[in-house]
């Protein structure tokens, strides 16, 4: 499983449509950010291969998103370790 | 349990975005890691956006990062790459203790071992072979305090101008071209302008993918404006290429002539402003290779040859597309934004004249909205090694080794004995390394960079650093990571990483912004600071710095910083007013401020907003408020210059029918030292992949997925195909993140550089392609 945080930049003036059409991609939801000019996607996929290809190849043609930027991608359950290395300072 | 985990990684994602361009809305958290306590401004590491963040601290440790949403410029955005900027600095296999190359293999040493070493090859060297047998090769990710200690150690200690830089792969061309054109380096204009701007020019810049927040900026300023036009000149259709107004698609290495026709346009059209041209422009051109003043109406005479006809002729840009894209530049207000694929190149300096010719023509400079910019790809190439004077052939704050009263000056400040500093340039990058290769250079430090994947034509080079041989140079590195470099070096240092330092990086509009120390380093790592404070006081020892130069002077990087604020008094860059408190304060300062109550400079070289026009060596009352005086310049006026257009060293043949382009794609960093370290990006991008024009992929019978390789008159490297309408016919483009054998592509670019820049040209050198 691929998730993928994305944002897109988009004609603020048509932001509604743009949402309802951007909802009808397989795999895409959206949510909303301060901005009305950007909306946050988040694109859900069994491969990552196909998650990029929904974010490159279909979200960039919906008339009214002018760019999308990846954010967050994760395609594995697995925790990462969290390190614990360095000492502490005064950071003032 | 499935589904919990899904909804997690779903919140997480979530997450992120809304605190990558949401600002204030929801914290940013980087999955495993654990909720801040509290939140200290700092600076990106990453490109010279220089966007504010904010590290979320607990247990006095690093765990988190969000955007600055008070910073003055960025506002709380930053890409998807600085959100990983926690992770990365607690990365796994980050160098914990020093190693000594021994029996060809790097062994645990203890940090006296290996200074002592480093040091005695160093003192060896200097005093058998001269002190230009030694070589530092430094970092725009050093501290300004680390540039310009190394800079002052080597040039002033050592007596050396061997002094070099990353800086030069990247923005060399851009510093030509303002020197050439203005008088001194860095854009006279700032990110304020783009809130004013009614036309973008985009040269050679993929902003979107290597300056995304600035991009993201343009885009609100379309919002805002909807008659905005954006003129992209670029081979590639880049992301940036698919959201312009006019798209300028010359064949690589071919725009000069298109910058020619603008100017050709603009004149021929009367859209040229004689007012501003009279008062503050002179034209050159070079004879006899000496710059002689012409006339307006000689250039005027030179341009008109360069007809949009003729122009998409030579280089396959539609005439009338020119025409449109000269006639919107000259309406203005216009703010170019250049980066690598100007400067990466034999003629870069020339290109960066041509767009400031544009500029200078219309009166499209020095007033809101209208000014060139040249975006920066380091977090402080600007701030740390151009304005710092670390480079072979300049001094601090504009100064150069060639005039001897710069060389006074700072011998004078340095406490150096007269004489000390070379009027010689030393070695330039590619001239350093081929030094090396012959044996020439001695012993090198290499500080917070890496070569060995980041030089074009790379294989020669690697051989130097690393192939055992008699007499192979001695090469120190000082890095927080393993690289190809720490992988070929003599003794490996390991460095302490952004948040584990205190200093200052000064970013691409001229600000000066101050990143506090969170922790200390993993295991025995120093900072870099440290360990060049530790090496000069060994120098000093051996006798070949003189006693007390660095280690009487300086204890940690406020001491040198009140020097490099003393260097810059009375120059054009004058930060006087830039005190360690208010830095530490304030978001961040732009140059000129040189008293303590001054707020900074937004557009330099204008009346009314410039201070040194106002008093000190640059004051001039006899113009009005928002009068231009280019006191920087040779007779306070910017130059236009008469370049002949000129193509690439190596343009594509019949036997190497391809024009390769290297670049960056939006997740990674350079050399993949960084983000390579962030599984989440490592994933995004896992492996390299060659951009084909779907025409040239039919020729080749090459589809999406295929391994191609590449083969140049150097080296070759085999990538899998993306067959995509991004290049156009008969160019490839390759990022050039990765270091895998396979796919390293800068075995396979030239090393051809720029002759006024010493800037190679990564972005252009001819190859052939076969299916692998």
């Amino acid at each position: 499983m691929t998730v993928i945080g994305a944002c897109a930049r988009i004609d603020s003036s048509d932001a509604v449509g743009i949402r309802e059409r951007l909802a009808t991609l397989g795999g895409v939801s959206t949510f909303d950010l301060d901005d009305p000019g950007r909306v946050g996607l988040l694109i859900e996929s069994e491969s990552l291969d196909a998650a990029h290809q929904t974010l490159c190849e279909e979200i960039k043609l919906v008339a009214g998103v002018m760019a999308v930027w990846p954010i967050y991608v994760d395609t594995e359950q697995d925790e990462p370790p969290d390190s614990t290395r360095g000492s502490p300072v005064d950071t003032r | 349990m499935e589904g919990t985990r899904r909804e997690f990684i779903k919140a997480a994602a979530t997450t992120a975005v809304v605190s990558v361009v949401g600002g204030t809305a929801v914290t940013a958290e980087v999955r495993g890691l654990s909720d801040p306590t509290k939140w200290i401004k700092s600076v990106c590491r990453f490109c010279g956006t220089g966007c504010g963040v904010l590290l979320g601290v607990r247990k006095n440790q690093l765990v988190s990062l969000r955007g600055d949403p008070e910073h003055p410029t960025t506002k709380g955005l930053v890409c998807a790459k600085a959100l990983f900027l926690p992770k990365i600095v607690r990365s796994e296999d980050r160098l914990t203790h020093p190693m000594i190359r021994k029996n060809g293999k790097l062994a645990r040493a203890s940090w006296d071992e290996a200074m002592s070493l480093v040091a005695k090859k160093f003192a060896g060297a200097i005093k058998q072979h001269g002190a230009d047998s030694v070589a530092y090769y430094g970092s725009g990710q050093a501290l300004s305090e680390e540039s310009y200690l190394a800079n002052r150690l080597f040039k002033g200690g050592i007596g050396t101008n061997n002094v070099e830089g990353n800086p030069r792969l990247c923005m060399a061309s851009a510093v030509g071209g303002y020197v050439t054109s203005f008088g001194k380096d860095e854009p006279m204009g700032s990110y304020d302008d783009i809130e004013h701007a009614g036309v973008f020019f985009l040269v050679g810049s993929n902003t979107a993918e290597c300056h995304p927040v600035i991009f993201d900026q343009i885009l609100a300023r379309r919002q805002a404006k909807r008659d905005l036009q954006v003129i992209v000149l670029d081979p590639r259709m880049s992301p940036v290429g698919a959201m312009a107004d006019i798209h300028l698609n010359p064949e690589p290495g071919q725009d000069l002539i298109v910058l020619h026709a603008m100017a050709h346009v603009i004149i021929r059209d009367g859209r040229y402003d004689s007012g501003f041209i009279d008062k503050n422009v002179q034209f050159k051109a070079v004879k006899d290779k000496k710059p002689v003043k012409v006339s307006f109406d000689q250039y005027r005479e030179f341009v008109a040859q360069y007809t949009p006809e003729r122009a998409e002729r030579a280089c396959g840009v539609n005439a009338e597309k020119i025409v449109q894209a000269a006639h919107r530049f000259a309406a203005g207000p216009t703010m170019s934004f250049s980066t690598m694929g100007l400067n990466q190149r034999t003629r870069g300096v020339w290109a960066n004249n041509l767009m400031h010719n544009l500029h200078l023509i219309t009166g499209q400079i020095g007033k809101p909205g209208a000014t060139p910019f040249s975006l920066t790809g380091q977090p402080n190439a600007c701030g740390g090694v151009r304005d710092t004077g670390s480079l072979c052939h300049i001094l601090p704050y504009g100064r150069v080794v060639k005039k001897a009263e710069h060389r006074a000056q700072m011998e004078k400040l340095w406490g150096c004995k007269p004489g000390t500093i070379k009027p010689k340039p030393g070695l330039h990058t590619i001239a350093m390394f081929r030094a090396l290769a012959k044996d020439k250079v001695k012993a090198m430090l290499v500080l917070t960079t890496n070569p060995a994947h980041s030089l074009p034509n790379a294989s020669p080079y690697i051989d130097a650093m690393g192939k055992a041989r008699p007499n192979k140079p001695f090469i120190a590195v000082i890095d927080a990571y393993p690289t190809m470099t720490t992988e070929l070096a003599d003794v490996v240092l390991p460095a302490g990483m952004w948040s584990e330092k205190a200093g200052v990086f000064g970013m691409s509009e001229r600000r000066y912004q101050y990143q506090p120390k969170i922790s200390n380093p993993p295991g025995e790592a120093r900072s870099d600071f440290d360990v060049l404070l530790d090496f000069a006081a060994r120098l000093e020892g051996h006798g070949v710095v003189p006693a007390g130069y660095i280690s009487s002077k300086f204890k940690n990087t406020d001491d040198v910083w009140d020097e490099m604020r003393l260097a810059s008094k009375d120059t054009a860059y004058d930060f006087m007013g830039m005190t360690r408190d208010r830095l530490r304060k304030e978001r961040g300062l732009r140059w000129p401020a040189p008293t303590t109550d001054h707020p900074g400079t937004a557009r330099r070289f204008v009346k009314g907003e410039d201070p040194l026009l106002d008093s000190g060596p640059y004051a001039d009352n006899s113009i009005g408020k928002g009068e231009t005086n280019f006191y920087a310049a040779p007779d306070n006026r910017a130059t236009v210059w008469l370049r002949p257009p000129k193509g690439p060293a190596e343009p594509a043949d019949a036997e190497y029918p391809y024009v390769l382009s290297t670049g960056r794609v939006l997740e990674h960093w350079h050399t993949g030292t960084m983000t390579m370290r962030a599984d989440e990006l490592k994933r995004a991008y896992p492996e390299s992949f060659v951009e084909i024009n779907p025409a040239d992929a039919k020729d080749l019978g090459v589809r999406s997925g295929d391994p191609v390789r590449i083969t140049s008159r150097r080296g070759e490297a085999v990538i899998k195909a993306r067959v995509v309408d991004m290049p156009r016919p008969g160019m490839v483009f390759v990022p050039f993140h990765w270091e895998a054998e396979a796919g390293f592509i800068n075995r396979v670019t030239i090393d051809a550089f720029d002759p006024g820049s010493k800037q190679p040209e990564f972005k252009i050198c001819a190859v052939k392609l076969a299916k692998a």
